[in-house]
């Protein structure tokens, strides 16, 4: 054989095993979920982006409610009869406009992230977590929350599906008491409801005000 | 009850358009200083696959009030023990970062923010593994009445605290003091709540 020829081979197996390299080995990894997780908290804590009181509705500090009318409150609209823990005395009271940008906010986030359900390591009350957690260590940023929100994970038995959520299962979502009043949140879709009329408030079974 | 005349029903209006600009806001923002880092990698105890279902946990806690311990998933995992410290100084790093924000702390609430952040933060670490069975973290949080002093605390005080679950047994945690100590009888005896 010739050294021409031998020369070829070495060159076309040399390219072989580098087109191979160039396939096994990503030329730029994929970025790592939680990279992109900090990137989209760090993007949404600008007042701009995630404000979480509207000054020109009232101004001033965030208003504060004691844990006993919360609960009654609660106990008034829902119908349920649930036992609710609370280790705080009061809490911070959230603006509905403002609720409903965070909402907006965390599921966008969930989906920018491409966070998805997956049963035990990421499910219903990993979501509820995530949802009061982001809120509230974005909120940190621009308000003093000594007492925290007055929002809870609601514990309920769901027999009307509801927010993407099939029915006949106990499930969790999140219970936000704003100025004017509560509403619901499936925080898997970012689907929202006040009290009144969500469809499963008479079997609210436990609300986790932490 | 609010009222609801034609003006209310043009604030509203107002206040949707306002809200939509928001909206719109959110998806140009850029990027602000404050960053929520990643937790260190997440150290599970071997062997992985060994993951305690719900009535194996709850026999660790066999001291604990009759209906003072919750629960929310079917199947746990283990950290290895050394985490815990990996994990502690994560969060201490984070509350450095909001503490100029934070005025004054009510009962200590911020452990139960630590503990709901810690827990998402493992798991969406673990979330997009699949060598990890499908299992939650053992990271949760207990309110009990502290039977001696303790740290910043004394005997008496109702206090929240960060549990953790290794191969060693379960722990408490007061990541604010940076105390650990083994979540034994007298401190699940003096438990209010443990939630998991």
């Amino acid at each position: 054989m010739s050294s021409e020829t031998n020369l070829i081979r070495h060159v076309l197996g040399a390219g072989i095993v580098l087109a191979a390299a160039g396939y096994l080995v990503p030329r730029s990894p994929a970025p790592e979920p939680l990279d992109a997780a900090r990137h989209h908290l760090a993007a949404a804590v600008g007042k701009s982006a995630l404000s979480l009181r509207d000054e020109a509705e009232t101004p001033g500090e965030l208003a504060l409610i004691s844990r006993d009318q919360w609960v009654a409150e609660l106990r008034a609209v829902s119908g349920s009869d649930p036992e609710v823990y609370a280790h705080a005395a009061r809490f911070h009271v959230m603006e509905h406009g403002a609720a409903r940008r965070l909402v907006t906010w965390f599921h966008r986030q969930m989906k920018a992230m491409k966070v998805e359900f997956r049963p035990e390591i990421w499910d219903c009350d990993d979501y509820s977590r995530a949802l009061t957690s982001f809120g509230e260590y974005a909120a940190l940023q621009h308000f003093d929350l000594t007492h925290g929100f007055a929002w809870g994970r609601m514990i309920v038995d769901q027999h009307v599906p509801w927010g993407g959520v099939p029915a006949n299962q106990v499930h969790e979502l999140v219970l936000i008491h704003t100025n004017r009043g509560f509403i619901v949140v499936e925080p898997q879709s970012g689907q929202r409801v006040a009290l009144e009329r969500y469809p499963n408030r008479n079997s609210i079974l436990e609300v986790f005000i932490d | 009850m609010q009222l609801r005349g034609p003006m209310n029903r043009l604030r509203e209006l107002i206040r949707a358009g306002i809200g939509l600009g928001v909206i719109a806001s959110v998806m140009t923002a850029q990027e602000l200083p404050l960053q929520i880092a990643p937790v260190p990698p997440v150290a599970l105890a071997e062997p992985v696959w060994d993951t305690p279902n719900l009535e194996q946990v709850f026999a660790s806690f066999s001291e604990c009030p009759e209906g003072s311990v919750k629960f929310d998933d079917l199947y746990y995992l283990r950290l290895q023990h050394g985490y815990i410290a990996a994990l502690v100084a994560w969060h201490q790093a984070i509350e450095t970062q909001v503490r100029p924000h934070v005025a004054g702390v009510e009962g200590g609430i911020r452990n139960a923010r630590a503990a709901r952040l810690m827990r998402v933060m493992v798991g969406l670490r673990l979330r997009d593994n699949p060598a990890v069975p499908n299992a939650a973290p053992l990271i949760g949080r207990v309110t009990l009445v502290l039977p001696s002093d303790w740290g910043r605390n004394a005997a008496g005080d109702v206090v929240d605290l960060v549990l953790f679950g290794t191969e060693q047994g379960f722990f408490v945690a007061d990541v604010l003091a940076g105390g650990i100590r083994p979540y034994d009888a007298t401190l699940q005896r003096a438990t209010r709540l443990l939630r998991i």
